[in-house]
């Protein structure tokens, strides 16, 4: 009599975890510290039209490269630009670009993880082969790839990033699969007749999602740097587009005549990455996930 | 499975991989919106002189011949010429790649002289001071932007130890003094960050190791604390380490090109950048084959190496 | 009769929990190793067996512990040092633990494993520097000429591995369970000690391969004129190969004597129990004999006899105290019902048992 009850049995062992999840998170100062940073500059970033006090685009010849003052706190850049300002418009884009690039390069590494997992066999050769592939590229050159062949835009800094990201969410979920396909559960949804597709998404994929948060965040952060090094090389969005990575590079030339045009945005980058990892490493403990290397 | 076998396996793995890269970037670049004839020559040019670049570029073939052609020119190390210099791909990438690697090479070795220590150190005093600050350093550094570190030791080190430059690259030909310093700032910029990663992963790598039956067994056996932790537990605990190496090379090369260009240094950055500026097309596609050969090929020796260092692979059986 | 090899009195081990329950693993078990004896020391999982066997090696860091006794031929080792440890550890006392894959270490040859105890606690005069010991491991290899390698291969030989020279020069994974067991106590047979602690020896062993250790350990035993005590769940074991028992029950000692004397005429209910669930001569549709119920949580031991909650012939007495009676010189136990009403000497002993 092998009666069905795999869905029941994963929702207790879930709402169970997720209860012991809360307790942890909540007493933990790395969670609380780097989710109150997260969260303030998502605020920033999605408030900049109402929070920032100047155009990011208005340029004031008068006070070129100034220094912290009282009216621009964080100083102006070589058009007289508000600093200020345009750091917070700039958080919408790296953060933006981020996001999409790790919940696409996610989405799909995550699919394919699953189905080469869950299938095993060739179809796991094949699909792994093409994730060989995909991590043969440094993920630079294929930044540099698509602006040679598309020319700069924030769309392809995405691509980059969210190709360079799949062969980590594949590698992650297939080998959470491949322990998580041999558990009874699975075999007493597949007894009952569920098809492939279903078992995969509602009893495989839930089971293995802890591993794939963690490493969701920490490539979050990643891909924060990874957009700030492409922007700050000017092969990532367009110069006049204020990224932090960006904002970071027109200071470049001028060190040492005015340190806080680099400066200021690189310690926007450093809180916000070191807030997500602080976060992640938080979630990492929490959720109970070893710790392992990974891409750029 | 023997070891010849598994490396003969793993070659030709790599050469599909590679095989596989070439063929995207072919397609990749034939995709590209516009005429390149017409790109190198400006739009000024007239017909006739379009249409000969066009064959001298061997672009009037069909696209199948284009591919085989494209083929055998990689297989036989030709990767290309500049199209304004006129210069083979290989000898451009082989001129700037000094640097690249010196920078490379010195971060690596720093990274490894400071994350070694720091982890193993880390992982005896958990939950002491001396975790929690070479756990918080670590952390600094792998959410700092190496070029952005760099601007900072410019600004720091640079400006108060005249004797380091700032600016530039001198070759190991002129000495090995005025290499070191001027390579040693930018090492350090590409160095930190990767130095925290294997930091951390040193950490977690040695703390399981401590928890370990055989680590018991010594010292049940009478030998010294630092002989059962450095002769019992270091080699198993980098194990896991070795294997993300090939990865983090990957995390590296991203970094050196930024630093070079905060540092100018003619090195393969400056190279690949000045050519995506100048829609260079076949000095990027080249390079990037290159790129990824050589990457392909690390990973390979960082497989192999991990064969060495673990005698369950080599000697079989185990896992 | 002088003093026993090793001696342990009312020893309680205790692991500290930040969260305030803590686990007191081990309450006031006492035992004693005669020289060139194997002590049988039998209890279920869970019951404080390899807890009190790494506690006189001083293993546990993390662990509470106290004892009004913890002597070995006379000396105080909870007084000693960590450096005066060492020179007990692998000299004086060897160790032979359950899991020989997981306790070997996988990236050492298994001569060197044995040629360091040599070098470490041996006659021989090679450096035990750590730099040299970390040469030895990372550049240049274990010399196979030195005295220490030459001895590690007779050791091979002598617990009976086949072809020592070359096996010495394998890894772990490469040999047979039998044979990493075997090496485990060549290992511990090194440093040429009195008393050798195996902690489960045989338990992730077939059967088979099982009889085959325990006849190498008795031979051993009387060979070397080496003690050992023998941790061990199956007391099929201990009627093979002991001389003498001591029954733990979650983190309390039973009853002990000699074997003999345990087997023909148990004392203690919980021996008796155990010794019915014996499967020995059961014929197939027999019921086998269980012990209803399950051990006390460590975390809260009630005070009193441990087993009381499972005993048949509990009373109110067993809530709050655990005596302990002599059947004889050697066979003692720890209970208010033993020996029965109708006999026997009673010299009721209230153990040490604090007030909660």
């Amino acid at each position: 009599m092998a009666e069905y009850d795999g869905a029941e049995r994963t929702l207790g062992v879930r709402t169970e975890r997720l209860r012991q999840f809360r307790e942890t998170i909540r007493g933990d100062y790395r969670a609380t510290f780097g989710l109150t940073i997260v969260v303030a500059f998502v605020l920033a970033a999605v408030f900049a039209p109402e929070l920032a006090p100047y155009d990011p685009m208005a340029q004031d010849f008068a006070i070129m490269q100034a220094p912290g003052l009282n009216a621009h706190p964080f100083g102006t850049d070589s058009f007289g630009r508000d600093l200020l300002s345009r750091l917070m418009y700039g958080a919408r884009i790296s953060l933006g670009v981020s996001l999409g690039a790790v919940a696409i390069g996610g989405a799909v590494g995550v699919t394919l993880g699953l189905v080469a997992g869950y299938f095993g066999g060739w179809v796991d050769d094949t699909l792994m082969r093409f994730v060989d592939v995909l991590w043969a590229f440094p993920w630079l050159l294929v930044a540099i790839l698509l602006v040679a062949v598309f020319g700069q835009s924030v769309w392809n800094v995405v691509a980059a990033i969210a190709f360079a990201y799949i062969d980590d969410f594949a590698r992650i979920t297939r080998g959470e699969v491949l322990s998580i396909r041999e558990e009874e559960f699975v075999m007493a949804a597949r007894n009952v007749g569920l098809d492939d597709t279903a078992i995969m998404f509602d009893e495989v994929l839930p089971n293995a999602l802890a591993p794939i948060i963690v490493q969701f965040t920490v490539l979050v952060a990643r891909a924060m740097l990874a957009e700030s090094t492409l922007s700050f090389l000017g092969i990532g969005v367009k110069p006049t587009t204020p990224t932090w990575g960006a904002l970071l590079g027109q200071g470049r030339g001028l060190i040492t005549q005015a340190w806080w045009i680099s400066i200021i945005p690189g310690v926007a980058i450093i809180i916000t990455v070191l807030g997500i990892n602080l976060f992640g490493d938080a979630l990492r403990d929490a959720l109970d996930v070893r710790e392992r290397g990974g891409s750029p | 499975m023997g070891l010849e076998r598994y490396v003969t396996k793993r070659v030709l793995q790599s050469l599909v991989v590679i095989y596989a890269v070439a063929s995207i970037v072919f397609v990749a670049v034939r995709s590209v919106p516009g005429d390149p004839a017409r790109l190198i020559l400006g739009g000024s040019a007239d017909v006739d002189a379009i249409r000969a670049m066009r064959a001298n570029l061997g672009l009037d073939e069909p696209i199948p011949v284009q591919y085989a052609k494209w083929m055998a020119d990689l297989a036989q190390g030709n990767f290309g010429q500049s199209i304004y210099s006129g210069d083979p791909v290989l000898s451009m990438v082989a001129n700037a790649a000094e640097p690249t690697l010196s920078i490379g090479l010195v971060g690596i070795t720093i990274a490894v002289l400071v994350a070694i220590p720091a982890g193993v150190v880390s992982a005896t005093h958990y939950n002491e001071w001396e975790d929690y600050a070479a756990t918080g350093v670590a952390f600094l550094g792998i959410s700092m932007p190496s070029f952005w570190i760099g601007i900072v030791l410019i600004l720091t080190v640079g400006s108060t130890l005249s004797f380091l430059p700032t600016y530039g690259y001198a070759s190991l030909k002129a000495g090995v003094i005025p290499w070191f310093t001027h390579t040693i700032l930018p090492a350090l910029a590409v160095g930190l960050p990767y130095a925290g990663i294997l930091t951390r992963m040193t950490r977690s790598s040695m703390l399981e190791v401590l928890g370990e039956d055989y680590m018991q067994t010594a010292r049940a056996k009478g030998l010294p604390a630092r002989t059962v932790l450095l002769k019992h537990g270091l080699q198993n605990a980098l194990l896991p380490v070795v294997t993300v190496a090939g990865i983090l090379l990957a995390l590296m090369l991203g970094g050196v090109v930024a630093v070079e260009m905060v540092f100018g240094v003619q090195g393969f950055g400056r190279l690949l950048i000045r050519s995506i500026e100048r829609q260079d097309f076949p000095v990027v596609q080249g390079s990037v084959i290159l790129i990824s050969i050589v990457f392909v090929f690390m990973n390979l020796l960082v497989d192999l190496l991990y064969t060495f260092v673990n005698p369950k692979i080599r000697y079989g059986g185990g896992e | 009769m002088s003093d026993p090899l090793l001696t342990v009195e009312d020893l309680a081990v205790t692991f500290p929990d930040p969260d305030g329950s803590d686990t007191r693993a081990v309450d006031g078990v006492s035992l004693s190793v005669e020289a060139g004896e194997i002590h049988g020391l039998v209890g279920e999982s869970g019951s404080g067996k390899s807890v009190t066997a790494r506690t006189v090696l001083r293993l546990l860091d993390d662990a509470d512990v106290s004892a009004s006794r913890l002597a070995y031929r006379g000396e105080d080792l909870l007084a000693k040092s960590e450096r005066e440890m060492r020179a007990v550890r692998g000299d004086e006392i060897g160790m032979v633990f359950q899991d020989a894959l997981s306790a070997l270490n996988p990236v050492m040859t298994v001569g060197e494993q044995i040629a360091e105890v040599v070098r470490h606690h041996g006659d021989v005069d090679e450096s035990t520097s750590l730099l040299s010991e970390l040469r030895r491991k990372y550049v240049t290899g274990t010399s196979k000429s030195t005295a220490s390698w030459r001895r590690a291969v007779e050791l091979l030989e002598t617990v009976g591995i086949p072809d020592p020279e070359q096996r010495a020069s394998e890894y772990p994974h490469q040999l047979s369970g039998g044979q990493r067991q075997r090496v485990m106590i060549a290992q511990a047979l090194a440093g040429d000690p009195s008393l050798i602690i195996a902690d489960e020896p045989t338990t992730a062993l077939d059967v088979t391969v099982e009889a085959g250790i325990l006849t190498e350990l008795r031979e051993l035993c009387a060979d070397f004129n080496v003690a050992i005590l023998l941790i061990t769940h199956d007391l099929g074991v201990v009627a093979q190969t002991c001389d003498h028992v001591t029954v733990m029950y979650s983190g309390s000692v039973m009853e002990h004597g000699p074997t003999d004397d345990i087997f023909e005429a148990p004392a203690h209910p919980y021996t008796e129990g155990l010794l019915r669930s014996i499967p020995e001569g059961a014929k197939r549709g027999d019921e086998l004999a269980t012990i209803p119920g399950s051990a006390p949580d460590p975390r809260d031991r009630p005070a009193g006899c441990p087993f009381r909650d499972r005993c048949p012939e509990a009373t109110e007495a067993c809530t709050d105290s655990l005596p302990e009676h002599a059947l004889s010189a050697e066979h003692h136990t720890y209970c208010h019902h033993r020996p029965h009403e109708d006999g026997g000497r009673d010299d009721v002993r209230t153990s040490p048992q604090p007030e909660r």
